[in-house]
């Protein structure tokens, strides 16, 4: 039932996104996510669509998976079209009694939904050809700047990968629990909302009570390790970069300069409706 | 037939990376009133079989039949057939939830369309089964021992009176007491009810003592399903698949070795004793 959302899973391969260092994973869908909000010209967005494309067919994920990434976030993205399409101001294209759409409006639609869809894309691609472990590693490499002015650094990165690894645990938790509680004539489809919501009760409180037991029994192995957080910590795999790594980061500053051209020519294509 | 699968396929991650065919070409019949065993090491897909008898999953392909109708059919209801096919997962303690045990109990024959009062009758039985104490059904589940949530646990599933009652290692990380108790409840159940009992065990001396007839599942398929006395001479086989026969049977096996005049096909303590006894009796009278 749960095991359809993919969001923030790795998804095993050997590909070269696989096997880049983390932290320029990391560098490459922040400029990415940047890059999608600051320039909003068409030409961009036929960037960023192209970026996309080659590197999804590079991290050889499956797209259907990926895709599935975008299900949990459904009603999110339906909203937040429905919100700019009617309350955007303009030059009104439909009006109906008090629902008015201007054809602003469809565009900033259009737009908001593209990328929405391209940010979990993007960061979704991320998770997929990135262990948790790398992750934190990587991040708690680009955060170490900020120990300087006392943010914990190490902690925060380690309570990250903590969420992270949970994400796959608890649903799998969920998943049983569901099961468990169908197996006893439970229902979870049919009904009104508040018989809906009621319905979940059964699957709630058994959730909580294991994600507080887990949490329990995780902290009490990482204390039985002499874990005391962050101070004098090694790493048994220290994070090196490679040549790949470099090329990488060439190929993303070929993407951002190509991103400013854009901006800087401004190709214009008029959007007529 | 009272419940049966027929060639039922079954895959986990299909058409990914993590694809895995957990069920090959399975099929099994259970008949009124039978207790059977499920034996296999982990990942062999005895609990991918459990929940497709309950139609908690879909078989890829293949046909799971209860009375004879097949449950994933438009017009079947599958809420009844969980009634009818009671399923208790491993560490059935992890899904209480209500405030207090017999509410807990009364959960499932309410969801199956019992009557207030008849919910309740249903859960005191249950909870009388399973031998959970009056001065419990108060209580929050959460404050009762280990043994006793799993007690509270199983009774939610035994109130639905299922013809079926399917059990994922109902024994696992109990004490050796609290094992006997609720296999002998379980023998209990079966007799007065006439009810049919699947039993999933990594215990071969708890599926030698109480079960009749018994599965061995091994990569997805079943390799054996047959008496208990039958399966268990299969020493060979079943150690191939990282299995074993209850240990009295090594101990008959070394002893007519020796020379002693045992009947190696005792499985149990009770007949191993028996038949040893018999032996060394013959021996000194020669």
């Amino acid at each position: 039932m749960l095991r359809e959302i993919t969001i923030g899973q790795y998804y095993p391969s050997n590909s070269i996104l696989h096997r880049l260092d983390a932290r320029v994973k990391i560098i490459g869908a922040l400029l990415f996510i940047v890059c999608l909000f600051v320039f909003h010209n068409p030409a961009g967005y036929a960037l960023s669509t192209l970026f996309l494309i080659s590197m999804i067919t590079v991290s050889k994920v499956p797209v259907f998976y990926i895709f599935r990434g975008i299900k949990p976030l459904v009603y999110l993205l339906l909203l937040t079209v429905i919100f700019n399409l009617f309350l955007v101001p303009g030059k009104y294209i439909v009006s109906w009694w008090i629902f008015h759409i201007s054809a602003e409006g469809v565009r900033m639609a259009v737009v908001m939904a593209l990328r929405l869809i391209y940010l979990i894309f993007g960061t979704s691609l991320l998770t997929f050809t990135t262990t948790p472990n790398n992750m934190t590693d990587a991040l708690e490499s680009l955060l170490k700047p900020l120990q300087a002015v006392k943010v914990p650094v190490h902690e925060i990165a380690m309570m990250m990968s903590i969420a992270l690894r949970f994400i796959p645990i608890l649903l799998e938790e969920t998943d049983k629990i569901m099961k468990a509680q169908t197996a006893r004539g439970a229902d979870f489809e049919s009904g009104n909302l508040i018989k809906k919501i009621k319905s979940l009760i059964p699957v709630l409180v058994p959730l909580f009570v294991s994600a507080f037991r887990r949490a329990n029994d995780l902290a009490l192995a990482m204390e039985a390790r002499c874990y005391t957080g962050g101070k004098g910590r090694t790493k048994m795999k220290p994070l090196q970069y490679q040549r790949r790594d470099y090329l990488a980061f060439l190929f993303f500053c070929v993407y951002l300069g190509m991103m400013i051209l854009t901006k800087i020519a401004d190709v214009k294509i008029p959007i007529r409706l | 037939m009272l419940l049966s699968l027929k060639n039922v396929d079954y895959y986990y991650g299909k058409d990914t990376v993590y694809e895995v065919q957990a069920l090959k070409q399975v099929s099994a019949d259970f008949a009124e009133n039978e207790f059977v065993g499920l034996i296999g090491h982990t990942g062999s897909g005895k609990s991918t079989f459990l929940q497709l008898l309950n139609g908690l999953e879909k078989p890829y392909s293949g046909e799971v039949l209860f009375h004879g109708k097949n449950i994933w059919d438009r017009d079947f209801n599958r809420k009844q057939l969980r009634a009818g096919v009671g399923l208790v997962f491993q560490y059935p303690e992890h899904q209480l939830f209500e405030a207090d045990v017999i509410s807990d109990v009364c959960f499932g024959p309410r969801n199956f369309g019992l009557s207030e009062e008849e919910a309740r009758n249903r859960a005191l039985w249950a909870l009388d089964l399973v031998g959970l104490e009056k001065r419990f059904h108060q209580s929050s589940p959460f404050e009762l021992s280990g043994g006793q949530k799993r007690r509270a646990a199983i009774a939610g599933v035994i109130a639905s009176k299922p013809e079926v009652l399917v059990m994922d290692e109902p024994t696992a990380g109990l004490d050796p007491k609290g094992k006997k108790e609720i296999l002998d409840m379980l023998s209990a159940l079966r007799r007065q009810e006439k009810c049919t009992i699947i039993l999933v065990s990594h215990s071969m001396e708890e599926v030698a003592e109480y079960v009749d007839r018994i599965m061995v599942f091994d990569a997805g398929s079943i390799v054996f399903d047959d008496q208990k006395e039958k399966v268990f001479s299969h020493i060979e086989e079943l150690e191939r698949i990282q299995l074993a026969a209850p240990q009295v049977c090594y101990i008959l096996r070394a002893l007519k070795q020796k020379g002693f005049a045992v009947d190696t096909g005792a499985i149990t303590l009770e007949a191993a004793k028996e038949t040893i006894l018999e032996a060394v009796k013959n021996r000194s009278h020669a």
